[in-house]
């Protein structure tokens, strides 16, 4: 049955109109507020019925006959001439309906959009892939994103953009992927692969998602009310969630690995082996600063990579290690031909072994030796080599922890895995996350769209830079062309969009954007100059959701997190707190 | 000695004393007996007050040659009465307003023009043949509306202020005032004429009778400068005599208070002070319900063009 809306008031025709935008004249005793949902009924001359489906944009209002800003005090203060007090509301329109292209009719009247109508405006009745809510309006009613702008079907990927502190992009995209992978609504949509379908989480800051599988502890009965508005009635903490952290760096070699985690001890610390690291040609993701592209070094690491793995064979009885020695095991220098066989394993005495990163720093200093003719680089200039083994070595103390024995892989073997990787140098955030990402993008060549594999990152901007080039980069940019075809999907978040490349902000379907920067808000084209203004002011919690179904931009919010997303915000089990209060006794 | 002064009024509306040295003395009685020329009322708690005026506005002129080969003259044209309402502690709103569409012959056939896009034409005729008899006519009706607006507020219990000399109140059981802007001959005697220009605002004349149903006095709305004419911000009030002459001082001394407080300012009103702010802003709003005069004229002709068609056909 149709909720019949109120009567707001009637179209301004002193004001020009056309198919995009009108104005209302609201009636005296009318309130709307920005954002409210709003239809206008016509009957065309031709007998047909349009209605048009519009959201408010903007207030304005004006004493009528006031000419001057002193008239304001005669009319209004002193009293003495009479003035009609005039308030507009501007209208963006969402839809026409049917699809005609003809504009409102001025003068016509103007209606909140409720039930039957809300869900016209927002174009639910097209939503065939699907429909998850993604937000709720400022009635708490929900608002939803067609799925199959999300799944890849039709479109992918989740651009995320604000400014640090108030923007809540990551509570956002945490948000997301709770109602994708553990609501109800999420599951039904992701089908009989919603079991397998997986999500690589990267923790940017502080040890804030290592706490996703536990409930937050300010979760109240009105921020139960908030995920009831979109449609969760039991909200929990993540329920698969696995957590990896680097080990802590610095130690001696052979000794116990440490992790990195003050909060989450028990989180296994990850790494790459050397033979993985060779194998993967995770090298590339080494040289990842953007002059590293600019000059030879690149071609380089290229022939250093494929070398590498020619001469890299499993050590005997040590899983991981490598051995390397004079004799190639592969004739060819292509690099995927040569991981194509695994070489049988050899014992230590046959080459130089791998151990670490050091130990392949060693290699590499030998390797490259321009007085050794037999050296890998060949007749490369020997200066474009001492800069490649420089910044090699440079990387040692930033990423070597992470290349040794007795780390485990990361495997996403459930629904979310967090992979930490706050407290690495950048140069180490680059290496893993290309080393992760690649991996996933890798395996999904060739599988099908389904299982899906999200992936979110915060500061796209550091991996997929609006200028230059890179592996990095170009694994972004591939991603974010193909990437839905082939069920890789980026849930990405970056301070500014205009710092990222620009595939990479403009293919996502879906376009978030919570507080703005003044300076940066020209940058967001598929905002209305006014939404692009108001976003500078927004508070946390209010984000504004661009999607291809609806052609202007809905401001939306989103419930308060069920889930830890901070360390401090974990709600204590019974057993932490005994244990707590036993240590305070204690003193 | 000479001496010199600027009028505040716009030029183009001409000079609001136009009382020239040829003219005859006026010849008015006082009907109060006073000291002098000068009234100061005591301050008072005005009753809510209501201005009410018209506009009007000629926007075509029309032919009709008759069968004995004379050329019968109309006019299509609107007028628009409303009133201001003021109480005291709100903002003055618009009151009741009215406006109409007619077409008006001369000669004593009226002629129904089709509707065109929304406008509609009531069809009246008046037996002269003048001219101006049309347009008169028009004016006329305007007049009549303001009357019957003023006494129906009148009735309500407001003060009823109308633009205008109280021609058209046919009810003098009404305490309708009416307000003249614009001083055509002198109605008091030379001495006491020229002690009128010695008003201080706030004050007024005392009453002098003029002909034998109205008072009417002069008032002083504005403080003038040191430069202002010397009739500056004076207005004339009529009141009905039927009440007698203690109700007509009461309404007078409540109007002097009532309306220096409206007076209407130099930079927004080329007639101020003397016209009010209410009744300025009135006459703006009157317009504009009128419509645009073009849309109006081009309504018309094509109406007229219409209904040579009808009747051809």
């Amino acid at each position: 049955m149709t909720d019949l809306g109120r009567r707001l008031g009637a179209i301004d025709g002193a004001a020009d109109i056309n198919t995009r935008r009108f104005s209302v004249v609201l009636d005296d005793e009318a309130t709307v507020q920005l954002d409210e949902l709003v239809v206008s009924r016509q009957t065309l001359p031709s007998g047909e019925e349009v209605a048009h489906y519009g959201i408010v944009t903007e207030q304005t209002g004006r004493i009528e006959g006031a000419e001057l800003p002193s008239d304001t005090r005669h009319i209004a203060l002193s009293q003495t001439m009479p003035g009609q007090t005039s308030r507009c509301a501007e209208i963006s329109v969402l839809r026409t309906d049917p699809e005609l292209w003809v504009a409102p009719n001025p003068g016509g009247l103007v209606e909140q959009a409720r039930g039957e109508d809300r869900d016209k405006a927002l174009f639910l009745d097209q939503m065939d892939g699907g429909r998850l809510a993604i937000g709720y309006d400022q009635e708490q009613l929900p608002i939803y994103g067609d799925f199959s702008f999300m799944n890849g079907v039709q479109g992918g990927h989740v651009s995320i953009s604000g400014i640090s502190g108030v923007a809540a992009k990551t509570s956002y995209a945490l948000f997301l992927l709770y109602m994708i992978l553990e609501t109800s609504q999420g599951r039904a949509l992701l089908g009989p692969a919603s079991t397998q379908t997986r999500a690589l989480v990267f923790n940017v800051k502080g040890e804030d998602l290592l706490h996703l599988d536990k409930p937050h502890r300010s979760l109240d009965e009105t921020r139960r009310a908030q995920w009831a508005a979109v449609g969760v009635t039991d909200p929990a903490p993540f329920g698969s969630v696995d957590f990896f952290v680097p080990p802590a760096p610095g130690g001696e070699e052979g000794e116990q690995l440490v992790s990195s985690a003050q909060s989450r001890p028990e989180a296994v610390i990850y790494g790459w082996t050397p033979e993985r690291f060779i194998r993967d040609g995770l090298l590339r993701f080494c040289l990842t600063d953007s002059d590293d592209r600019s000059t030879q070094i690149g071609f380089v690491e290229q022939v250093v990579r494929a070398e590498l793995a020619r001469h890299a064979y499993p050590l005997e009885n040590e899983p991981g290690a490598v051995v390397i020695c004079a004799e190639p095991h592969s004739k060819s220098r292509t690099f995927e031909r040569i991981i194509g066989t695994r070489p049988a394993a050899r014992p230590a005495g046959a080459g130089q072994v791998v151990r670490s990163f050091y130990d392949l720093l060693d290699v590499l200093d030998a390797r490259l030796d321009p007085d050794d003719l037999q050296n890998w680089a060949g007749r490369t200039q020997p200066g474009t080599v001492m800069a490649f083994l420089r910044r090699v070595m440079a990387l040692a103390p930033r990423l070597g922890h992470l290349i040794r024995l007795g780390v485990q892989p990361v495997e996403m073997h459930r629904a979310v895995t967090v992979v930490d990787i706050h407290s690495l140098h950048e140069s180490a955030q680059r290496f893993v996350v290309g080393a992760l990402v690649s991996r996933v993008f890798d395996e999904k060549q060739g599988t099908g769209r389904e299982p899906l594999r999200f992936v979110m990152l915060d500061e796209l901007n550091k991996y997929a830079p609006r200028d230059g080039h890179g592996p990095l980069r170009d694994l972004f940019v591939d991603i974010a062309e193909r990437g839905r075809s082939l069920g890789v999907l980026l849930i990405g978040c970056q301070q500014a969009a205009g710092r990222v490349a620009e595939p990479v902000v403009r293919q996502p379907a879906l376009k978030i954007c919570g507080r703005l920067d003044s300076t940066e808000a020209a940058e967001y084209k598929f905002l209305t100059a006014e939404l692009r203004e108001r976003a500078t002011r927004f508070l946390p919690g209010t984000m504004i959701c661009s999607q291809p179904r609806i052609s202007v931009p809905v401001p939306l919010r989103f419930p308060f997190p069920s889930y830890a997303t901070n360390t401090g915000d974990a709600q204590l089990t019974d057993q932490e707190r005994a244990s707590g209060e036993a240590a305070f006794d204690a003193l | 000695m000479i001496d010199l002064y600027f009028e505040e009024w716009d030029p183009s509306y001409g000079s609001p004393y136009l009382i020239g040295d040829d003219q005859p003395d006026g010849a008015a009685v006082l009907a109060e007996a006073a000291e002098g020329m000068r009234i100061a009322p005591a301050p008072c708690d005005p009753r809510p007050t209501a201005f009410v005026d018209g506009v009007r506005r000629g926007e075509g002129l029309l032919y009709r040659q008759a069968e004995d080969g004379a050329l019968v003259r109309g006019t299509v044209g609107a007028f628009g009465c409303g009133a201001v309402l003021c109480e005291a502690g709100k903002i003055p709103v618009y009151g009741p307003i009215e406006t109409q569409r007619l077409v008006i012959f001369g000669g004593g056939i009226p002629i129904t023009l089709p509707a065109v896009d929304g406008y509609e034409w009531e069809a009246t005729a008046i037996a002269s043949t003048e001219p101006d008899a049309p347009l008169q006519e028009l004016q006329t009706r305007m007049r009549i509306a303001e009357g019957n607006l003023s006494e129906r507020l009148a009735r309500e219990g407001w003060l009823a202020v109308a633009d205008g000399p109280l021609y058209f109140i046919r009810s003098r059981d009404l305490p309708v005032v009416g307000l003249v802007k614009t001083h055509h001959r002198a109605l008091l005697p030379p001495e006491q004429h020229l002690q009128v220009a010695g008003l201080l605002c706030g004050e007024r004349t005392p009453l002098f009778v003029l002909g034998d149903d109205r008072y009417s006095c002069y008032v002083r709305i504005a403080v003038p400068g040191t430069r202002s004419s010397p009739w500056y911000g004076i207005v004339r009030i009529e009141v009905p005599q039927s009440f007698g002459l203690d109700v007509a001082r009461a309404t007078v001394d409540e109007v002097t208070c009532v309306l220096p407080r409206y007076a209407g300012i130099p930079h927004r009103d080329p007639r101020a002070p003397q016209n009010l702010q209410p009744i300025g802003a009135l006459e703006k709003q009157l317009r504009r319900r009128l419509g645009p005069s073009r849309l109006a004229g081009r309504a018309a002709r094509i109406a007229v063009d219409l209904h040579a068609t009808q009747v051809a056909a």
